[in-house]
Parts: C-alpha cells; sequence; structure tokens
C-alpha cells in the first residue's frame, strides 16, 4: 500500500522500448511506483521521463484529448494515454503495458512512423472542391445536411482506429479508417461538388469496399466518430450511384436474393458476386462443399410474408426517393 | 424460459448443423424455441449497404411478430445479433424514427412499440440457464481439449451496444468452457475479425487475417475452436484450405459451433449434432472425448 492510503496503488509498469539503431529488438521497461486515483497514463510517463528515464521518447503536446498526439496502445487497446485512466486498467489486469500503436512502424519507443497513416488521409484529397457557381457570400447549409457529418467531423487525426484496423493488418493498402472518415466528411458536405467524382476513387480496390466491419474503430476511437458507420453511408450512396465495383457487386447480389424470397441465397450470391470464372477458381472448396452435403439450396422458397416484404421496400424506396427529392 | 427463435438465414442453409445443434440443447435445457419462420434475413450489413432504410423496416416487421409473441428474440449468430440489435436500439431510442417505421408497418398490419430484446445464445446460456446447471449436466469428459473460442467481432464491439462482455477481455465464452469442462485457451485473435466479409472482395486479406487467428490459436495449443457465429464458421472451416495455401502451412484445426460443443459436453450424440458436416474433419476431437466418470458419492459423515 502506498504512503498516502487505501486510494493509493503500487503497480507495475511496464513499457515497450526499441531504438532501430542500437536496438536488434524490442524490450520492456519495467517500474514500480504509486499510481494514485486519477492519474491518466501521461502522468505516468512524465513520471517516468521526468524522474527515472528521460531517454523514454512518446508523443505529446496538449493533454486534453484535443491535439490527438499521445495515441498508444495501453493493455492492448489503443486510445489516448491522456485521457486513459490507469488505475482500472491495472485494477483489471495486475498492472500497464505500454507499447506504441500498431499497423504502423515504430520509429523509437513508443514514436511511431505516421507517413503511411498521411499519405492515405491526403490520397482521399481532403479539401473542399465547390461548384464554380458557389455563392459569393456565405454559404448556407440546411442543418439537416450537417446532421450525418457529425459521425466524422470530430476527428483529431490520433491514428488509433487505424491501429486496431484489422483489414489494415492484413493489407497495408487499405485506405483505412481515418482516412475514410475524412473522405467522408467531404462527400456529405453540402457545399462539396466533387461528390461523385470522390465515391468513384474511394470504390476502386483498397477502398471502401475492403472494410471487413470489425467495429474495431469505432469501438476505439477516443472522439467517438464512428469511421465504420462513414464507410457504410459512402456504399449507400456509392450504389444510389451506380458506380460498379466487386464490392457493391456483392452488396446487391445480396440484397437482391432478400428482395427474391425474404432470405438469403448463397448460391445466388455466390454466383452473382464471383461469376462464372470465379466460381471456377473456388472448384476445389465446392467439391468439398458437395461432398459433406453442405452446399446452399439452389432455389429459396419465399417466406409466407414475402408480399409484406415486397410492400415495405416499396414504401421505403418512395420515401427515399421523396427525401432525395427534397435535397 | 421461452424465446422467440431468430435462427438466420445461414444457420439453416449451408451451417444448418447449427439450427439443428440449437434445437437439440434447447430441449434438453428446457429453452422453448418458437421459430420466427416468417422473419427476413437480418440484412448481415449488406442489405444494410444498399439500402439502410429497408433495413431498419425489415427488422422492425421481425420485432414486430416477436412483440405479438410476447417474446424476446433469441439469436445464434454474431452477425444478426449485431444487426438486429443495431436497429433495435436505434428504432426504440428516437421515438420519431420509430413512429416513421410503424407508419410504414400498419400499411402491413403490424406495428411495434418497442418491447423486444434481442440476444445471442451464448449470453443466455450464461446469464439465465447460468454456468453451475451447465456444469452439473456435463456427461462427456472434455478436460482433454484445449478449446479457443471465437466470438465474431460483431458479438462483442461496440461494447456500448452490447453492453455484455468487455470488447477488449471477452469472457462468456472462456467461462461457458470452463464450466464444460474443457481449456480454454487465451489467445487476441479471438477478439479478431474472421474475414469472411471481405471474402468476395479480396480474398487474400481475408485469407491473411484467418490463417492468422487459428495459428495463432494454435500456437497457444488448441485442438479445436468454437465459434458464435455461422458466418465467422463458413471462412474457419470451409475456407480453411484457401487459409492454408496463403499462410504457405497446414491449419487443420476443427472448427465447432457454440450449441454443438454445449450439445458434445451433455452427451448428446455426434451424430445428431451434425459433427460430420464439417469441412475440416472433428474425428480428432471426438477421440479425445469420453464419457465421464460418475463422481463417486461423498460418503455421509458420521
Amino acid at each position: 500500500m502506498g504512503a498516502e492510503g487505501a486510494d493509493v496503488l503500487v503497480a507495475t509498469i511496464k513499457v515497450y522500448r526499441y531504438e532501430p539503431e542500437r536496438d536488434e529488438k524490442a524490450h520492456y521497461d519495467t517500474w514500480e511506483f504509486d499510481v494514485k486515483p486519477g492519474q491518466t497514463v501521461l502522468d505516468l510517463l512524465h513520471e517516468i521521463h521526468y524522474f527515472h528515464d528521460p531517454t523514454l521518447s512518446f508523443r505529446r503536446s496538449c493533454r486534453s484529448a484535443i491535439c490527438g498526439s499521445c495515441g498508444m496502445t495501453l493493455n492492448g487497446r489503443t486510445g489516448l494515454s491522456c485521457n486513459t485512466q490507469a488505475q482500472p486498467l491495472i485494477d483489471r489486469d495486475g498492472s500497464l503495458v505500454v507499447e506504441p500503436m500498431k499497423n504502423m512502424p515504430v520509429l523509437k519507443d513508443l514514436v511511431v512512423d505516421m507517413s503511411g497513416f498521411w499519405k492515405d488521409v491526403y490520397d482521399i484529397r481532403p479539401y473542399l472542391q465547390p461548384a464554380p457557381t458557389a455563392p459569393k457570400g456565405p454559404y448556407v447549409v440546411p442543418k439537416q445536411r450537417m446532421e450525418p457529418m457529425k459521425i466524422a467531423q470530430d476527428c483529431i487525426m490520433c491514428g488509433s482506429c487505424l491501429s486496431e484496423c484489422t483489414s489494415r493488418e492484413a493489407n497495408p493498402d487499405y485506405l483505412g479508417p481515418a482516412a475514410l472518415a475524412k473522405a467522408f466528411r467531404f462527400v456529405a458536405d453540402a457545399r462539396d461538388a466533387a461528390t461523385a467524382e470522390r465515391l468513384r476513387q474511394y470504390s476502386e480496390p483498397n477502398g471502401i469496399w475492403d472494410c471487413d466491419t470489425c467495429l474495431y474503430c469505432n469501438e476505439v476511437c477516443p472522439m467517438h466518430v464512428k469511421p465504420m458507420d462513414a464507410i457504410m453511408h459512402m456504399r449507400e450512396m456509392a450504389n444510389d450511384l451506380g458506380i460498379e465495383s466487386q464490392g457493391s457487386k456483392h452488396a446487391i447480389a445480396f440484397y437482391e436474393t432478400i428482395l427474391e424470397s425474404g432470405k438469403l441465397n448463397e448460391f445466388k450470391v455466390a454466383m452473382k458476386s464471383l461469376g462464372l470464372g470465379g466460381l471456377a477458381l473456388q472448384a476445389g472448396i465446392t467439391a468439398k462443399v458437395v461432398l459433406r452435403g453442405k452446399q446452399p439450396e439452389i432455389r429459396k422458397k419465399k417466406i409466407e410474408g414475402y408480399a409484406d416484404v415486397k410492400k415495405l421496400y416499396k414504401l421505403v424506396e418512395e420515401r427515399k426517393k421523396r427525401k432525395g427529392e427534397k435535397k | 424460459m421461452k424465446y422467440a427463435y431468430f435462427p438466420g438465414c445461414v444457420g439453416q442453409d449451408s451451417c444448418n448443423e447449427l439450427d439443428v445443434s440449437t434445437k437439440l440443447i434447447a430441449e434438453e435445457l428446457g429453452i422453448e424455441l418458437v421459430e420466427l419462420e416468417d422473419a427476413t434475413c437480418s440484412g448481415a450489413g449488406f442489405v444494410q449497404d444498399v439500402n439502410y432504410e429497408l433495413s431498419l423496416a425489415l427488422n422492425a416487421r421481425t420485432f414486430a411478430m416477436a412483440e405479438k409473441l410476447g417474446l424476446d428474440i433469441l439469436t445464434v449468430c454474431s452477425t444478426c445479433q449485431f444487426n438486429l440489435d443495431r436497429a433495435n436500439k436505434e428504432l426504440t431510442g428516437d421515438p420519431e424514427k420509430l413512429a416513421e417505421v410503424n407508419k410504414m408497418l400498419a400499411e402491413i398490419g403490424l406495428r411495434y412499440s418497442g418491447r423486444v430484446e434481442i440476444k445471442h445464445l451464448l449470453w443466455v446460456l450464461v446469464n439465465e440457464i447460468g454456468l453451475g446447471t451447465l456444469r452439473r449436466r456435463v456427461k462427456v469428459d472434455l478436460s482433454d481439449l484445449n478449446i479457443a473460442s471465437f466470438y465474431g467481432c460483431q458479438l462483442i464491439r461496440p461494447g456500448s451496444l452490447h453492453g455484455y462482455d468487455d470488447p477488449d477481455r471477452p469472457q462468456y465464452f472462456e467461462r461457458l468452457i470452463e464450466a464444460l469442462g474443457g481449456k480454454p485457451v487465451d489467445y487476441e485473435g479471438r477478439k479478431k475479425c474472421c474475414g469472411f466479409p471481405i471474402t468476395f472482395v479480396n480474398e487474400n486479406a481475408s485469407m491473411t487475417m484467418n490463417a492468422k487467428n487459428m495459428l495463432e490459436a494454435k500456437e497457444h495449443g488448441a485442438d479445436v475452436m468454437a465459434t458464435s457465429c455461422p458466418l465467422c464458421h463458413i471462412n474457419l472451416d470451409m475456407y480453411q484450405g484457401r487459409a492454408e495455401r496463403v499462410a504457405g502451412q497446414r491449419i487443420e484445426l476443427p472448427i465447432l459451433h457454440l450449441p454443438q460443443l454445449v450439445g458434445l459436453a451433455m452427451g448428446i450424440d455426434p451424430q445428431r449434432l451434425r459433427l460430420k458436416r464439417h469441412i475440416v474433419s472433428a474425428k480428432a476431437v471426438l477421440e479425445r472425448v469420453r464419457p465421464k466418470e460418475e463422481a463417486p458419492v461423498a460418503p455421509t459423515s458420521s
């Protein structure tokens, strides 16, 4: 127990250390000191830096979850060290482990190279592209057009979402959640005139359709931005504009089979998404599937209330049309 | 205990062993299932990609049917659970939106007032049947098996939607495996993505994550994996050969559905649980389980 009473906890803090020019591989340094209630992980890193080891490198600036500098991995989950309290993590896991963000190369200790992150942000053209006929005075945007942007505009570019992105982990070329959330910020902007062009660009391979919907980005964002929701919105908008891609083919195939019977038709979705050529490449799987009797039904029986499904579809489409006209 | 049962499309088609095994364990455990035969697909995220409003209306129709029965909904699929519950909470949290959807439902003679809860089988087994009851029902010794769980992203994230498990340290599956007498495997991949949603878009990326999770489980000693999502099952089992090709090494990890694992522990005939339907043979699993020896009755103290 610490000197100041029951609330103070003597805790073990493990910090990732690595200096590529000197170290062959990374190691962890361990400190043990008192952790008081309310202390943030950043407070503890400062304590290490000032009193124990001034060579420890980590990025930080505002200490108020505004600048987005201090993203790191805290007991396995990426977040800002300045707005994450240490004690609840220590209570849960027994110790505190501080590591650099993932999916980005380590420069030194807790500092990562974010150039890949920034390249993706630049690639989506993160600036307004207004129509040539933009008004001379203030551009008044109706309130309801501002609403959808809420899920993207608070991004502070900390990189937490990219650090946890499972699709990026498997495919370094994937644009990633932060860049795509920023993309949506402009797609949803009433003043931007490049919507269709943008959506065509984002629908290319390694764009919106490569998101695996794992929800990590929505989960870890310290600013409650919802990159995955932003990506889903852009998919629907791309479909509305008839922008074709492998991903849209798959989603539309899925959607259409549900409109045919009320249930998913796995067989048809595979046929329509992959085409005969793609299916031929899957011949090995098909053979095994048939051997085990796992082949999906070719024809799906319509559910009893199928007429109701059709009716709902019609009603929704009419509403969507009315809404589109209002815009 | 009675639920409106939402089997999901894949759970009754290519993975119909999931539906069959769910019904078998439900009967054994006294969970009465009233199947929502007339429900549509939850949209699985794909209908949402094309027409989000339609997915809300279709799912509201499903909720209205369960509400008419006076029952909460039971799902056996992480993807169904997320898509249904997201729609449900969006509607119940926004009276205006609910009123709009109800206007459409009125045209097909339905109404949803927002009283239905949606729960996954995993949560019902742990919280409502209870680990103690499950422990007492175990008839087959699984102690020789290291069992890796695989949750499926959408059953644990976002934590704020579900409100059950800690999304960083999910424990429901592990506690269940322990209660069934197996040894849970601790590995990071159990909360990651199987890759299924992008298998048809970027197979290489999908198989890269698929292989990585399974190989990590094996490195941590897994003999078998159990999943709470049939879509994960497709990638983990049906596509395991493709994952092996991308990884350049054999994986050979049998993948069971959650209720198959429960049924196996409870002594239900593996044939009835359709354990032979998997692409990766579950034979090695069956070879390592044996009927549990009855615990000797403790002598009464004199």
